[in-house]
């Protein structure tokens, strides 16, 4: 299943390195089957292969926080396990790439993964 | 003569005048683990006013970052501005740069814990971001003229009332604003930490001079929140992380 679209959010007015890179303006939501996820610093990689409407499987990838803050937020490298499906929404790359910043997972059957970004508001940016 | 060199390093042990039973002066502890403050309040005003003159206060801190070619009031020399705007953030996404830490100019107000390990004369800086281990000599020493350059530089601190001092050189060339802004090999840095009087509050007034990149100063102005019972992670940056950036 594959669902994607891309939705007006509220994102922090401030500028920050890797705006140059992702488009704070727009949230995206991909569902897909989890191929990767490398849990390591600077910053963490979930890789997702993609299927939708039957056409072609498409990869892509959600770059996360510095791992040492998701782990403050309950996220360890098991939290995810190759062939599950899940949703994560975050910011698209500015360049078009199927590439995003991660601002949350969801697990099939809704429950978050780890604890809301919320908790350490101050830390998510870089 | 020989009574002489004895009594010179009785002297120096003394480590200054002090009367007999005189109590040394106590420090606050600083000692522990300190997360940047998500709830931090505004500047205190006469730490500021502290300021040299003509130096400018970075508004950056934490989560907040400059936009391209903004350096918040940083007066950049032509040939320094002109390697800021040559500058391509995608140049520090490879697997040679993305695991090249700032130095201590820019890693102190990021969004990291760190830990303190306070003792007489030695206190130690351990900052999440990028592993890096800060020194701090308390014990009088000057910098060596001849230290090696690093991100965390050559530091020697002393006391200043409750004040602790640090004064800082031999950094490395590194960012200053995260958007190409670099200083020099030549950046001087003063940090200045005071703790609130309920001990939950870590401030710090950051002063960096570098008349080779800037013709006024910088400063920042940073608060932790003591976190007890939590501590540092390793940071352990994998540089395979830079190839998802390349085509």
């Amino acid at each position: 299943m594959v669902c994607v679209w891309v939705a007006l959010s509220l994102a922090a007015g401030a500028h920050h390195s890797f705006a140059v890179f992702f488009d704070q303006e727009k949230t995206v939501r991909i569902t897909g089957k989890v191929t990767d996820f490398k849990f390591a610093n600077p910053h963490g990689v979930i890789t997702l292969e993609v299927t939708g409407d039957g056409s072609k499987p498409e990869t892509w990838k959600a770059e996360t926080n510095a791992v040492t803050l998701l782990r403050r937020r309950g996220w360890t490298k098991s939290s995810l396990s190759i062939g599950e499906t899940i949703t994560v929404e975050g910011w698209p790359a500015r360049d078009g790439s199927r590439y995003l910043r991660m601002r949350k997972v969801t697990r099939a059957d809704g429950s978050l993964v780890g604890e809301p970004i919320g908790v350490h508001e101050a830390t998510e940016q870089k | 003569m020989t009574r002489l060199v004895v009594l010179a390093l009785v002297c120096l042990a003394g480590c200054g005048a002090r009367s007999a039973g005189e109590r040394p002066p106590q420090r606050p502890d600083l000692s522990g683990y300190w997360m940047l403050s998500r709830a931090a309040p505004p500047p205190d005003e006469t730490i500021l006013k502290t300021l040299p003159p003509n130096t400018v206060l970075l508004k950056d801190t934490g989560a907040t970052e400059l936009a391209l070619g903004d350096f918040g009031g940083l007066e950049v020399k032509p040939e320094a501005l002109a390697a800021a705007r040559a500058w391509r953030p995608e140049d520090e996404m490879t697997v040679s740069r993305v695991c090249v830490p700032p130095s201590i100019v820019y890693a102190m107000q990021g969004p990291f814990p760190m830990e303190i390990y306070q003792g007489t004369e030695l206190i130690v800086f351990k900052l999440e971001y990028y592993d890096l281990v800060r020194i701090v000599f308390m014990d009088g020493r000057p910098h060596p003229p001849d230290a090696p350059h690093s991100k965390v530089g050559h530091s020697i601190g002393w006391w200043e009332d409750s004040t602790l001092v640090v004064d800082t050189t031999h950094l490395s060339s590194a960012t200053i604003t995260n958007n190409g802004l670099n200083h020099s090999d030549d950046v001087h840095v003063i940090e200045r930490f005071t703790l609130s009087e309920d001990g939950r509050f870590l401030t710090a007034v950051q002063e960096f001079e570098d008349p080779d990149v800037l013709e006024n100063r910088g400063a920042r102005y940073i608060v932790w929140q003591r976190e007890p019972g939590q501590y540092v992670f390793p940071y352990e940056c994998d540089p395979s992380f830079g190839a998802n950036y390349q085509p």
